[in-house]
């Protein structure tokens, strides 16, 4: 006999600290799960299993644009990400052709190809970012965690991201289901978008060889994009190029801190990094579920009928530990070869930085590893706390004693 | 204006995102790996050319190449 609902309340602050019994019993009980979202408390559906989620991510039956799918339900809870400010126009939720358009102007910035060129700076930028982790007065690897992606993605902009922590801040607020107050969302959209104006206004100024310029060429010369999808376009490369790396980062080193034997082989093989880069995408993906995908007509889909509108959440996170997919999927080996994961989404959205996100963990993870071979947590792993962010899985902090106990 | 263009997949570059089955079916498809590849090696007519090269443009890892035919080049 099974329950009726999973043992914790979905997006509740128990959750948050372990969502992965929520998924497990989402996987076993009711695969495609019809809940209450709990900010606006509307009418939700949540995937879970592998191969649900792969389905969903690539379905023509639905979209990510809520303006021309969502439920008016949904779009009256302003439940549509970045409501009322510049970012609703990013292109994760943008449908074609204007997706198409929008993000190929991005997309050459960030192949594989390209990203190479990056190597040097981000092997360079970690180096240094160890060397303030093993100065600090309280060393925390969240923080070390942070200072890497908005290095890195300051040299493809063109210009310091110095107010890195702020953003990070705005967008723990910006989705967090457990707000502050009815327009701390909004607000918190709204500064985001404010800083990329600022920046664009600056780069205005001074345009450099940097992805920036390229992009308000692509405004102001070609007439390729308008100024609000410029405005967004930069909103949307600090929000998703800083936090999940972060994530990835910190919850991966925590991940191998708890599992000793993980840890030294990856800080004696390096030969493993390409596998053990894909396992942390998989185990610790910095998104834990993707934005909203819109029924857009009645239809069936897992053996459940949605009605035209309806909101559903793919939960990758749950997706990436499917025992139908993944052997022993609780387990972190970074030998683990194959099969593919989701943690980098899939589809018409999926992950544009995925070359750079995978640059960026193949540099940080093992060189931390390395550098500090005796690492410790410097207080008891259960104290650590996650944020109350539905769309990351954000440690709070990290703090570590870099030498160990010793 | 070449009315016609090779389209290939790098099957060694290709990182399985299912961009270009899902912006343009007609013109891709998945392998069993989810690995992408094209449906036919020859595009013809500029609207298909021009899908082709959305995808191109869009693919994350690089991996989709639009290469024309010029007219008369053809042996």
């Amino acid at each position: 006999m099974t329950t009726a609902a999973p043992p914790t309340a979905l997006f509740g602050y128990d959750f948050y600290q372990n969502p992965f019994p929520a998924y497990e019993w989402l996987r076993e009980n009711s695969p495609v799960h019809e809940f209450a979202f709990p900010v606006g408390n509307i009418r939700t559906w949540i995937v879970s299993r592998f191969d649900d989620v792969h389905q969903l991510l690539g379905d023509p039956r639905f979209s990510s644009n809520p303006p021309s799918w969502a439920s008016q339900e949904f779009m009256d809870a302003k439940m549509m990400v970045g409501s009322g400010t510049a970012v609703e126009r990013i292109i994760t939720m943008l449908d074609p052709p204007d997706h198409t358009r929008i993000r190929k102007l991005a997309m050459s910035a960030f192949t594989p190809r390209r990203v190479a060129q990056w190597h040097e700076p981000t092997h360079a930028i970690v180096e240094a970012a160890l060397d303030r982790l093993e100065r600090h007065e309280r060393p925390d690897v969240v923080d070390y965690a942070g200072v890497i992606p908005a290095e890195v993605m300051g040299k493809i902009l063109g210009f310091p991201l110095d107010r890195y922590n702020d953003m990070l801040h705005a967008i723990e607020r910006a989705f967090h289901t457990d707000p502050e107050d009815e327009d701390a969302t909004r607000k918190a959209f709204e500064e985001i978008a404010e800083y990329g104006r600022v920046l664009i206004a600056q780069k205005r100024q001074e345009p450099a060889d940097d992805l920036t310029t390229a992009l308000i060429q692509a405004r102001d010369g070609d007439d390729r994009l308008n100024e609000d999808e410029l405005v967004a376009m930069l909103a949307v490369l600090i929000m998703a190029g800083l936090d999940t790396t972060r994530n990835l980062i910190a919850t991966t080193v925590l991940s191998l801190l708890e599992r000793r034997d993980q840890w030294e082989l990856l800080r004696t093989r390096p030969d493993l990094v390409d596998s053990a880069v894909e396992e942390f995408l998989r185990f610790n993906g910095g998104v834990a579920v993707g934005f909203f995908r819109f029924a857009k007509e009645d239809l069936e889909f897992g053996g459940v009928a949605l009605p035209k509108g309806a909101p559903v959440i793919p939960a990758v996170a749950s997706a990436n530990r499917d025992p139908r997919r993944f052997a022993d999927p609780d387990r972190l080996d970074i030998t683990r070869t194959v099969p593919r994961h989701v943690g980098l989404g899939f589809g018409l959205h999926n992950c544009l930085g995925a070359a750079l996100a995978r640059l960026e963990a193949s540099v940080a993870i093992p060189a931390i590893v390395r550098r500090f071979p005796k690492m410790t947590p410097a207080v008891p792993v259960d104290e650590l706390r996650y944020d109350e962010m539905w769309l990351v899985r954000s440690l709070t902090s990290l703090p570590v004693r870099p030498h160990g106990d010793g | 204006m070449a009315e016609r263009a090779r389209l290939a997949v790098d099957q060694r570059a290709c990182v399985a995102s299912g961009l270009c089955a899902t912006l343009a079916p007609a013109l891709f498809r998945l392998t069993g790996d989810g690995v992408g590849e094209p449906r036919s090696a020859l595009v013809t007519g500029a609207a298909e050319i021009e899908s082709a090269e959305d995808v191109a443009g869009c693919c994350p890892s690089g991996a989709v190449l639009v290469t024309p035919v010029l007219d008369g080049a053809e042996g």
